[in-house]
């Protein structure tokens, strides 16, 4: 500031205002401000969603690759129920805890065996909420027995949990193992591994083979805190799954778990219909015809569950592989209750490959999926021209 | 506890200005943080509450409703509310008959004084309304520069933001400001004594 600044600002100090916020005009400018902040929320919202939401239903390749959204995160909910997955084998282990957040990261052998994270919360007595980065959330209501798909585009769908439950299904609640049993877990491993660095962390591991399952427990050697938990399936190699950022009782809004849509979220005019007299191999058999059919490269979908199938579908439609005469008109309900087919096969006793990525229809003598029924010791295997073979396991494809 | 916010994505944590934009609460601590220096600076600028009360109330409403689309951390965000309190302010003065209703409510501050007050509380008020008047002769622009250079602190840099000019237009634009407003007011002879500054 030079001197003749200086000699202002003094000038300026000796200046007096008649300028004390009158805290009842404050008061009074909030309440108008906070009026027009949610009116300018929810028109921006409108705004926003509207313009997605419009582009996607002039479009129906996407509408149809929205219901597949819907379909894989029901799916993400129903792996969650068949105790196969990563989630429940947790719970069991540690169902003590009133709640549970963790990150579970899947690593599949289909497709391009992309890694698919999915976070996960589930509080009791029965609510559970799943969310990928990509912002697909599906929320599941054991209680009331329903289901709410939301997908960030701005719309939303119920759906049916009822309907989805598999027998011999562990249930999310119930008296388990707490965390201090996991932690004693060691005691009974089949094996101590050798310490391993995990996120910085040293850890110490260990091994406990559970017929299919290899399960590998990570404990913090200097807390003996879970860090990770991995599960590997000898019947599916490459189909791993490592749990992170497991967290108990944490303090769960209950709005995490709320079935009411977002608002300004629209209804997806898609319902879940799931009919168990419908998920069967025939249906699955269809399906599998119907997408080949359906797209430009006559190829079977890359993989036949999971999220990651909804990024490829909407990739498709984007790229405009999806055949306009097959997908113009089409029933959400059939894939649903095919994805549901494989999602209910349970993994242990069904021991089920799929291995139609890439794969054209028609190509001769190529099998594209095979699992074993419940209480067979024979093996069902669908070739890519659609017919279905029964062999032993030995026979199966190396 | 733990909300939508930390399990929707991955560790995701907005930042203070971004959870303002659709937290209520957020919005008005913001609003609340900010209420008294825009209220200042309108009242510094037109020397009357309940006008200052008037444009500062035009330019909250008119922050709502852009700021969705604003895009900045809270320094950015202040700087911008002076920005359009400067021009709703400017926008309030350019006409003259506000001008000069402005200057006569000035004038007749300065000769409210009672008999009774002090001859000293009397020239203090009449030299307030030499000040303010030379103000006001200044245009808009001038006197906004010279209010929050000198009532309201500001940096140099933090006003050449807010005007949307360089700190080197701005010093320029001060000094002949402070220039004008010394030959206004020596003219004026503040309390009969020549005012050198």
């Amino acid at each position: 500031m030079n001197p003749n600044e200086r000699k202002f600002e003094e000038l300026m100090s000796k200046m007096t205002f008649d300028d004390k916020p009158d805290y009842r005009h404050r008061d009074k400018l909030e309440q108008e401000l906070l009026a027009t902040f949610a009116r300018r929320q929810w028109q921006e919202k409108q705004s926003r969603q509207n313009g997605v939401w419009r582009t996607i239903m002039q479009n129906k390749m996407r509408l149809i690759a929205a219901a597949a959204v819907i379909v894989i995160t029901g799916i993400v909910g129903v792996q969650f129920l068949t105790g196969t997955n990563a989630y429940a084998q947790v719970v069991q282990e540690i169902r003590n805890a009133r709640t549970v957040v963790y990150t579970l990261i899947t690593q599949s052998n289909q497709g391009n065996g992309e890694t698919v994270k999915t976070d996960m919360a589930y509080k009791e007595p029965g609510h559970l909420r799943t969310s990928t980065v990509d912002g697909y959330v599906c929320i599941a209501d054991f209680t009331s027995g329903k289901m709410m798909s939301i997908v960030p585009q701005g719309g939303y769908s119920i759906g049916d949990l009822n309907s989805l439950k598999t027998t011999g299904n562990p249930g999310p609640s119930g008296p388990s193992a707490s965390i201090e049993a996991m932690k004693n877990l060691p005691a009974k491993a089949d094996e101590h591994l050798d310490p391993k660095e995990i996120d910085g962390i040293v850890c110490s591991g260990y091994r406990v083979k559970q017929g299919d399952l290899t399960t590998t427990v990570w404990l913090d050697v200097k807390t003996s805190d879970l860090v990770q938990v991995e599960q590997k399936y000898a019947s599916a190699p490459g189909m791993n799954t490592i749990i992170k950022n497991i967290r108990f009782d944490v303090e769960l809004e209950d709005s995490l778990f709320s079935l009411t849509p977002p608002a300004g979220y629209k209804p997806m005019g898609v319902e879940m219909k799931s009919d168990a007299a419908l998920q069967t191999e025939e249906t699955f058999v269809a399906w599998l015809g119907w997408w080949a059919n359906g797209n430009t490269d006559d190829t079977f979908p890359p993989m036949v569950a999971g999220p990651e199938l909804a990024k490829v579908c909407m990739e498709m439609a984007k790229q405009g592989k999806l055949k306009g005469s097959t997908w113009d008109k089409v029933d959400p309900s059939p894939m649903f209750n095919a994805m549901l087919f494989v999602a209910k096969l349970p993994r242990e006793e069904s021991k089920w490959r799929y291995a139609g990525n890439g794969v054209k229809i028609n190509t001769p003598d190529t099998p594209i999926f095979w699992y074993r029924p419940t209480g067979s010791d024979k093996y069902r295997v669908i070739y890519a021209d659609l017919t279905v073979r029964e062999m032993t396991e030995d026979q199966l494809p190396k | 506890m733990m909300g939508i916010s930390e399990l929707s994505g991955f560790a995701f944590e907005p930042d203070p200005m971004t959870q303002s934009k659709s937290d209520p609460g957020a919005f008005t601590r913001l609003y609340l943080r900010h209420y008294d220096a825009i209220f200042r600076y309108c009242a510094h600028r037109l020397f009357e509450r309940t006008t200052a009360e008037d444009i500062t109330s035009e330019v909250f409403l008119k922050m709502v409703e852009n700021f969705q689309t604003f895009d900045g951390n809270e320094k950015q965000f202040r700087n911008w509310l002076y920005r359009i309190a400067t021009n709703a302010v400017n926008e309030h003065i350019r006409k003259t008959t506000r001008r000069s209703a402005i200057l006569t409510w000035v004038w007749r501050g300065s000769s409210n004084s009672g008999a009774n007050e002090a001859v000293a509380a009397d020239e203090s008020q009449h030299n307030q309304a030499v000040i303010k008047k030379a103000l006001l002769e200044l245009k808009p622009d001038e006197q906004a520069i010279v209010t929050m250079r000198f009532f309201e602190n500001l940096k140099t840099e933090e006003i050449a933001e807010v005007v949307g000019a360089s700190a080197s237009t701005v010093r320029s634009q001060l000094s002949r400001a402070i220039e004008k407003l010394r030959k206004h007011i020596s003219s004026a002879q503040l309390g009969g004594q020549e005012v050198t500054i």
